[in-house]
């Protein structure tokens, strides 16, 4: 194995990671399911490209740009989840990753099926970056997503999110606006998706309209789903497993479909928790608060001169 | 004020006084339009016409997050606990009222320890301590009513709305549920509820109001309410002329 085909395979990897967290505010966090979320990675990229190629800017004002627009339109993307049911959200996400891929196919500004070529490695001081040093860019930009995530993960915001999706009518009840709510998460995961989108699309120098459309959808879907919903360290996981199974299964290169199919429906039905948050069950029993937590609430309890729990 | 939803009319010029500090109950046979009075006043419905005076200020058309703010909690006729979060996490999400909105939501921790100690007292005056890291779904009924209370309490109620909460309970979870709204009253929080049960409801309400068909048919003490013969026929059907 070449070390230019590791790095590869670890960039992806890292992307599908940060698309996997993305997704997985959507909807293990705030519940709202979408089934096009690579029509942001694909804005993301396109955005950039157009950016740098077309209008000849800069990468990093690109990237900055770029991963902007991606949450605005992710925000803007997000607004029919305001009016309908959670069942039409799902339709209507669809529905925009096809319209968002045939917009990259058919309008000419956006380089039809040809894609648009040519986009720049990053530089600083003058030295662009090789594929080793990309790598590891791609790599502190995942490290930043992963503790960004994980700080939300321990805010009010988060748990106005799980307000939200247990119950809309019940997180109201408690002061949290559920369109405010939902407009937070589709800006946080269009932000996000733009960023992988932004690092995929300058580590391959081109992008084309199938490399966002609804398959990719299913198969950061089915990283959510098989390294658990809701939790922090399963889209990791997913992301990895789902980069390297095609790798690893070659042979079955042309059957993706069918598998990530299979995955989703064998995780559904043997582990719904996808695999941390079984795993998670089988050391710590089912309970909602990790140790951590509970421990800290038992001492604050406790300091107030009360026997806290069980 | 009024509200119909299509061919029905839910409720027809009902007119509602409630003073800080009482304990109403507003009872009435199924379909009389408590629910929908209840989901007018948090918010969820919008009045055909007529007006809705919360703390001096017109909440018609506020939405529900908002008037939850202001200082008024609800709970609900089939429950609506945060199912797969423990606890304590359902009543801290009820202490976040007034940082959702704002762009602290961003960077307080629910598990900062002045909201783990104020969720933690609350807790323990429902005294659910024993629940505290369970996920609130697992819960029988009783237990769940007492988390949606906890939960309202958390929200620093000036007016607590309270649909049926002792739907379901039996005998002793009734009677904790009529010690806990007590309490709750004594420590100034208005209490307006719906309920069925008359034991619960005679016991508590200071005030009864009585809808039938979306319309007041009655209003008054316990003992005036169930002398009243309009509310007796609301009840029972008219007596037969012989």
């Amino acid at each position: 194995m070449s070390l230019d085909y590791f790095l590869t395979v670890s960039v992806f990897s890292m992307i599908n990671m940060i698309l996997a967290l993305s997704l997985n505010i959507l909807i293990g966090y705030a519940g709202q399911v979408s089934l096009g979320h690579a029509a942001f990675f694909g804005i993301g990229a396109y955005a950039s490209a157009i950016l740098t190629v077309k209008l000849g800017m800069g990468y990093w004002p690109a990237l900055l740009l770029s991963v902007f627009i991606s949450g605005l339109i992710g925000l803007l993307l997000g607004l029919p989840a305001l009016r309908v049911r959670e069942d039409f959200l799902v339709l209507a996400t669809i529905g925009v990753n096809f319209v968002v891929v045939s917009i990259f196919n058919y309008v000419k500004f956006f380089g039809g099926p040809y894609g648009i070529l040519g986009l720049p490695r990053p530089s600083l001081f003058g030295h662009a970056f090789t594929t080793r040093e990309y790598a590891l860019y791609v790599f502190l930009w995942t490290l930043v997503v992963v503790f960004l995530v994980h700080y939300l993960s321990n805010t009010y915001l988060k748990l106005g999110f799980d307000a939200l999706r247990e119950d809309e009518d019940a997180a109201e009840s408690v002061g949290v606006s559920s369109p405010r709510y939902k407009m937070y998460a589709f800006a946080i995961a269009g932000l996000l998706a733009g960023l992988a989108g932004n690092l995929w699309a300058h580590y391959m120098t081109v992008v084309f309209p199938d490399n966002f459309s609804f398959p990719v959808s299913i198969g950061i879907l089915t990283m959510v789903v098989i390294g658990g919903v809701g939790t922090l360290v399963g889209p990791l996981i997913g992301a990895i497993i789902v980069t390297i199974l095609p790798e690893v299964l070659r042979f079955a290169r042309d059957y993706r479909m069918l598998i990530y199919g299979l995955i989703i429906v064998f995780t559904m039905f043997f582990m719904p928790k996808g695999i941390v948050g079984s795993i998670k069950g089988l050391i710590f029993g089912d309970t909602p608060l990790g140790k951590k937590r509970v421990e800290k609430v038992r001492r604050i309890a406790g300091a107030q001169g009360r026997i806290a729990g069980r | 004020m009024s509200k119909r939803f299509g061919g029905l009319q839910a409720l027809k010029d009902v007119s509602l006084d409630v003073e800080v500090g009482e304990i109403r109950a507003i009872i009435g046979p199924n379909g009389a339009g408590k629910t929908t009075l209840f989901n007018i006043i948090n918010g969820f419905l919008r009045p055909d016409s007529g007006t809705i005076v919360f703390d001096g200020k017109s909440i018609v058309g506020v939405r529900p997050s908002e008037i939850a703010k202001r200082g008024l909690a609800r709970t609900f006729q089939i429950v609506k606990v945060f199912s797969s979060l423990s606890v304590l996490e359902n009543v801290l999400a009820g202490l976040g009222v007034d940082i959702y909105p704002s762009l602290e939501a961003f960077q307080r921790s629910p598990f900062a320890k002045e909201y783990v100690e104020k969720a933690w007292k609350i807790i323990e005056t429902l005294g659910i301590e024993k629940y505290a890291f369970v996920a609130a779904g697992t819960l029988p009924l009783g237990l769940q009513r007492k988390v949606e209370v906890a939960r309202a309490l958390a929200v620093k109620p000036k007016l607590l709305l309270l649909d049926e909460p002792v739907s379901g309970l039996n005998d002793l979870e009734t009677q904790e549920m009529i010690d806990v709204v007590k309490k709750i009253n004594q420590s100034g929080v208005t209490v307006l509820f719906i309920e069925h049960d008359m034991h619960f409801t005679v016991n508590i309400a200071q005030r009864i109001t009585v809808l039938d068909y979306g319309v007041k048919i009655a209003e008054g003490t316990p003992e005036e309410i169930t002398k009243d013969s309009r509310v007796i026929e609301a009840y029972l059907g008219s007596e037969e002329v012989a």
